[in-house]
């Protein structure tokens, strides 16, 4: 089954798409959710019809997620 | 009638993305003034995202002034939809840290006093730019508590 991650850009977003049963896909997914993680941003589970479904700290294979990029004050 | 739109392909993305992640009626409080509600998951106390990087924090019931005013945004120059979608995600699941990093204005002193016992209540008071923007950093000016007040 395919899942995916929607990152957050100035394109509006770009999708990372994996399969569960194809570990190539699913590494470079961890890659950038790793990324994202670790430049600050936070990575929330996607929900159809409403606002998420909470924040996601470690990868999930079997999740649909959105990243945003890290917010700041101004 | 014209039979053109003047938004780019990155705005209509976000906005695709933006309207999939929200709920019925958030998409017609979108669609009918140009902002939607959400509740913040520490506080359950009730925000309204609209299209720029400010973020008002309402009083229940008083849906038309605002408490307070927040002022933050992702970087990244993103579309405003995706501004709005990451405004409403961190409020609704990450609501301590959207406070911590945003700059905070009380707007409605008569408002603002009000919501305090909520914020108390909830933890949302100590730590966060409620605390850092009324009673370190000065940056706003009404008659209210200072730092010696017991909160």
């Amino acid at each position: 089954m395919k899942h995916s991650l929607s990152i957050m850009d100035s394109s509006g977003d770009r999708k990372a798409e994996w399969d569960e049963n194809d570990p190539a896909t699913m590494t470079e997914a961890r890659r950038l959710f790793d990324a994202i993680r670790a430049s600050g941003g936070q990575v929330f589970q996607a929900q159809k019809d409403g606002i998420g479904g909470g924040l996601v700290k470690e990868f999930d294979p079997k999740a649909n997620m959105i990243a945003v990029p890290r917010i700041v004050g101004g | 009638m014209l039979g053109w739109s003047l938004k780019t392909p990155s705005a209509k993305r976000a906005e695709r993305l933006l309207h999939a992640n929200l709920t019925e009626q958030q998409r017609a409080d979108l669609r009918d003034h140009g902002y939607f509600f959400v509740t913040g998951g520490q506080s359950r106390l009730p925000y309204r995202v609209g299209p720029r990087q400010t973020v008002w924090l309402l009083a229940p019931g008083v849906w038309t002034k605002p408490a307070g005013i927040f002022c933050v945004y992702p970087l990244g120059g993103l579309p405003s939809s995706d501004v709005m979608l990451a405004h409403a995600l961190s409020i609704q699941h990450d609501e301590r840290s959207f406070c911590s990093v945003a700059v905070f204005s009380p707007y409605s002193p008569d408002l603002w006093y009000g919501l305090i016992p909520n914020l108390q209540k909830s933890g949302m008071l100590r730590g966060t730019t409620y605390e850092n923007c009324c009673y370190r950093r000065g940056v706003f000016a009404y008659h209210g508590p200072g730092p010696d007040h017991p909160i």
